[in-house]
């Protein structure tokens, strides 16, 4: 049974080629244009969460923290990514596990993919 | 011959010749027809031996004794005088004796003479007699009166005596009065006074009334009194002489100095009962004791030089002054002198003659002269009268006397009065300036050249107040300059005049600019009599000042229009200028212009900053350069751009100007906004284009495609100096809007370098030789990360900057409580001048090389501003062609 990765980007080509990467890693890969559809999950669970944090209509940060407020998902490691700066204090205070600064080498994606899925 | 009747016996020489008397032819008839009363009568006067006179009947018959013939006196009334009529034998006094007879007659009552004085034909002549005599009524059986009867003694020598006594008295008192002494008369057994009128109006004793000592004594000036009453004692118990003088206070507080002498009285029993004597006033004799004194200590102390000599021309007298001028040790060796031993030999001839005319014709001589001095010989300038001295009583001139003045002090400061006043000409002819006296009684005023040449009139021409200097004003500064004459003459001034006017010339023009200043002077009545002054050409200073008044106004205009808010400060921390737009912004008023008003405008999050720039402005004198926000009037918070600069013109004074840059702000706020999202969004391309490469990289490999795989390699290097370009990019904008924010945690900077060489040694094909320090504790405080990327960026340069070595080496070492850090190349080095730009923003080193290589010249501006926010610092050493050294260093972390 393949690990479940689930990734959240509004750009498309960004979840496109996270897709291509942890595929090819041999991950199940379920993207999200918002990260609306990991909210309030209580089954067919990912392994981890990768979250971009600006998006379209939705942050990564308020999703997160629905993560880890739903006993269901609690456990799930979530990784940041975003460009911004600060994603470090954003990332202790919603309580995500780890960061990845965009833009990133995929050797990267693929290291923290593999640490947490 | 009659038998001689028995009453008629007797009586001497007058019985006899009353005897002889043929009584019946006279109108007595014979004696035997006489009545009883004259018999008993004439018998009493004939045989008394006291002198007696007898007149009986209306004839008044005369009868007298011997006792009285000798008042008769020879080749006189005697011896025919007997039994003849009283008119008969007295004509020369039958005026005063008829009266008195006939009025005993009449009222039958004696009368009493004493001392009268009835003279009498005897001795061949009238002699003046004096009597003392009673005359009484006889009476006959019947009770008529018929006879007189007088009882007289003549009593010419006694007073006589008296007479002469008393005329004695007079001429005495008369040389007392005339000695002003008075005398007085002291009876010891009641201790009254009799005083003479001199003595009483000394002693200010009533004039009709008999004084008492006590009543004397209390007049006598306190402080003598004892003196006076020791010296009366002494002299009553003692008898010793009494000659005392004192002083006497009159009632009305005048003091009479008198001498007084006196001496002891005694009776014939050799009992004292008398203490008589003079009193003098010698007041006047005392003052002028007192002011000849004076007058001899004025004259021997005198400033000028005095000289007594004779008709003789020996000199008598010489005072301190003249025995000091002419050189004379001693004041004795004058009377050695001759007058003419004053003066030198040259001098005396000159003066000589005209010294005896004047003596001759005026009594006086005055005139310059020089006196010799004995010692030196020196010609003493003198001003010298010459006087004769007469006798007061007598009239004939008995000396001359000389008094000279020395002088020389004169002379000296009239040479310097000379001198200032050449000095004040020099001067004011220095300072251009011309000179004004106007007197006004004669309504003449006195120009100098300087003045005339001021109102533009020819030397000679008169001037007058009126149509030269009035009409010679600007008419615009006319009443001005006259209003100021008027006050300087107005009773309550203090006579000063100043003015500033302009002056035209007859045709109306402008000469000059004058400033006029003066002083009037005034009578004893306050009325002004003269103005003096000076004038002076200040038109080069009035057009000066007019010019900076005009700049003046022009900067106010200008920092008026300019948006910027200015305003000066003096050490006081008042705001001494401030421009209308800090009014305007402000809303500050005049009670409010301090530093401290300004401050509290500053809003409270700037304000710490703001006052750390001021404090250190205050303390080095830089100026200083800050943006923060300030208060409007309306309560909103604009930002400005305040620079400040300390200027020493005159006094310290700070210069601030206040830019309003809020709109400046704001647009750089949306830039910066605008480069944090375009920044983001050009991130997120380079995102998907450095993943989708690697990935293809990846694919490349995997399908052993080197070709594909080492073009893949090529632009994942390009996309990652673009992802730096970017993040420099970033950071540039984050050091410019202060938002770059640090991670700070402690972490040794030996493992960090560790890191990042490791890193970078994958980039590049040079060997990074890294040398740690030696000790493992290299702990700082930091962002790691920040940190990290100037170590990067240094090594980045070094790899770029050393194309022609292979080499880069990193050092770490501990020194002073800093952990260091350098990075060397050997590569083509950084021109000296040029060192001290390198860490600015976008700054490239120039030259003939470095065009060739890339970058945006951001890295050492960013490594910089980093170091500097991490209480580190970073240097370069460099020289060219041999290679840079560039170190950063971190203060140790301690725990």
């Amino acid at each position: 049974m393949k690990k479940k990765i689930y990734v959240a980007d509004d750009d498309p080509s960004i979840l496109e080629v996270c897709a291509m990467v942890l595929e090819d890693e041999g991950y199940e890969v379920e993207t999200s244009p918002d990260g609306r559809s990991i909210q309030h999950r209580h089954d067919d669970l990912p392994n981890m969460v990768f979250l971009d944090i600006m998006m379209s209509g939705t942050s990564g940060d308020d999703i997160c923290r629905s993560i880890k407020n739903n006993a269901d998902t609690k456990d799930i490691p979530v990784v940041l990514i975003s460009a911004n700066r600060n994603i470090q204090d954003i990332a202790c205070s919603c309580g995500a596990d780890a960061i990845l600064p965009k833009p990133f080498d995929i050797d990267k994606l693929i290291a923290l993919a593999e640490k947490y899925a | 011959m009659q038998t001689e009747p028995e009453f008629l016996k007797g009586g001497g020489e007058c019985g006899a010749i009353t005897r002889s008397v043929d009584w019946a032819v006279t109108p007595l008839g014979s004696v035997a027809g006489w009545p009883s009363a004259l018999r008993i009568t004439l018998s009493t006067v004939l045989h008394s031996g006291f002198p007696m006179l007898l007149f009986w009947g209306p004839k008044h018959i005369c009868f007298y004794n011997d006792a009285y013939r000798p008042s008769l006196g020879n080749e006189g009334k005697h011896p025919d005088a007997i039994g003849k009529p009283a008119e008969v034998v007295w004509p020369e006094t039958w005026h005063i004796m008829e009266p008195n007879f006939r009025k005993i007659l009449s009222t039958g009552e004696a009368q009493w003479n004493e001392d009268r004085y009835l003279p009498i034909y005897r001795n061949g002549k009238l002699e003046n007699v004096y009597w003392t005599y009673s005359t009484s009524a006889v009476k006959n059986d019947e009770g008529q009166i018929e006879g007189l009867l007088v009882v007289c003694t003549e009593t010419t020598s006694k007073v006589l005596n008296q007479k002469k006594l008393e005329e004695n008295n007079e001429w005495l008192q008369m040389a007392l009065d005339a000695a002003e002494m008075g005398t007085w008369d002291l009876n010891l057994a009641t201790n009254t006074i009799q005083a003479s009128e001199l003595t009483k109006k000394l002693f200010g004793l009533p004039p009709d009334k008999e004084a008492d000592l006590m009543l004397a004594l209390n007049n006598v000036l306190e402080g003598d009194r004892n003196r006076v009453v020791e010296a009366i004692k002494r002299a009553i118990y003692q008898g010793e002489k009494y000659d005392v003088n004192y002083t006497v206070v009159i009632q009305d507080g005048l003091e009479r100095m008198v001498n007084a002498k006196g001496k002891l009285y005694y009776t014939s029993d050799g009992s004292a009962n008398r203490f008589a004597g003079i009193v003098q006033d010698v007041t006047d004799e005392v003052i002028v004791k007192r002011q000849q004194q004076q007058l001899a200590s004025l004259v021997e102390n005198s400033g000028d030089a005095m000289a007594i000599y004779g008709l003789d021309g020996r000199v008598m007298y010489v005072n301190d002054s003249c025995s000091k001028l002419i050189g004379l040790a001693d004041k004795a060796d004058a009377s050695r002198l001759m007058y003419n031993d004053f003066y030198s030999l040259a001098e005396f001839k000159k003066v000589a003659p005209q010294l005896r005319y004047a003596l001759q014709t005026l009594g006086k001589w005055s005139g310059n002269s020089a006196l010799r001095h004995f010692i030196t010989g020196e010609d003493i300038p003198c001003y010298i009268h010459v006087i004769k001295i007469t006798d007061p009583h007598t009239g004939k001139i008995v000396a001359h006397g000389m008094s000279a003045r020395d002088m020389r002090p004169e002379i000296e400061a009239s040479q310097a009065l000379q001198d200032s006043r050449e000095r004040l000409a020099l001067s004011l002819e220095a300072a251009n300036m011309g000179t004004f006296d106007w007197l006004l009684a004669e309504n003449r005023l006195t120009w100098d050249a300087r003045c005339r040449q001021l109102f533009g009139i020819e030397d000679g021409k008169d001037v007058t107040y009126a149509s030269t200097f009035l009409n010679g004003l600007h008419p615009d500064d006319r009443a001005a300059t006259e209003a100021e004459v008027v006050k300087a003459f107005s009773t309550n001034s203090d006579g000063s005049y100043t003015a500033r006017y302009r002056t035209v010339s007859p045709k109306g023009e402008f000469l000059y600019w004058v400033d006029a200043a003066g002083q009037a002077y005034f009578d004893e009545a306050r009325k002004p009599i003269r103005l003096v002054g000076t004038v002076i050409d200040v038109t080069d200073e009035v057009n000066a000042q007019q010019e900076i008044a005009e700049r003046e106004a022009r900067f106010r205009l200008l920092s008026n229009v300019v948006g910027q808010m200015v305003w000066v400060a003096d050490t006081s921390r008042q705001l001494i200028y401030l421009n209308k737009s800090g009014y305007n912004y402000t809303g500050l008023t005049d009670a409010e212009l301090d530093i401290d008003s300004w401050q509290r405008l500053i809003h409270p999050d700037d304000k710490d900053e703001y006052l750390k720039h001021w404090q250190n402005l205050l303390v080095t004198g830089d100026e200083m350069q800050f943006e923060h926000r300030l208060r409007k009037k309306n309560g909103e918070y604009r930002w400005f751009l305040t620079r400040i600069s300390a200027h020493k013109d005159g006094k310290q004074v700070w210069v601030n100007s206040s830019t309003d840059i809020q709109l400046i702000k704001e647009s750089e706020e949306k830039k910066n906004d605008f480069f944090q999202m375009a920044s983001h969004e050009l991130k997120t391309p380079v995102t998907s284009v450095k993943a989708y490469s690697q990935f293809l990289q990846k694919q490349f490999e995997k399908r052993q495609d080197k070709a594909a795989s080492g073009m893949l390699q090529k632009m994942n290097s390009q996309i990652s100096k673009l992802e730096v370009l970017i993040n420099d990019l970033l950071d540039i904008n984050r050091i410019e809007s202060g938002k770059m924010r640090f991670n700070e945690d402690h972490f040794h900077l030996n493992d960090l370098a560790k890191e990042v060489v490791e890193e970078v040694q994958r980039t590049t094909d040079k060997h990074i030789h890294l040398t740690l320090a030696p000790m493992e504790d290299t702990l700082v405080w930091g962002d790691h990360y920040r940190i990290g990327q100037v170590l990067t960026n240094l090594l980045s340069n070094a790899i770029k900057y050393s194309p022609g070595s292979n080499k880069v080496e990193v050092k770490i070492w501990l020194e002073n409580e800093h952990v260091h850090c350098c990075v060397s190349d050997f590569g083509i080095g950084i021109p000296y001048e040029q060192q001290e730009h390198l860490f600015n923003r976008f700054y490239r080193v120039t030259g003939q090389n470095t065009d060739t290589f890339p970058g945006l010249g951001l890295g050492l501006y960013i490594s910089a501003e980093i170091m500097k926010r991490q209480n580190g610092s970073i240097q370069v050493k460099s020289q060219p062609q041999v290679g840079s050294d560039f170190c950063f260093s971190l203060p140790l972390f301690k725990k």
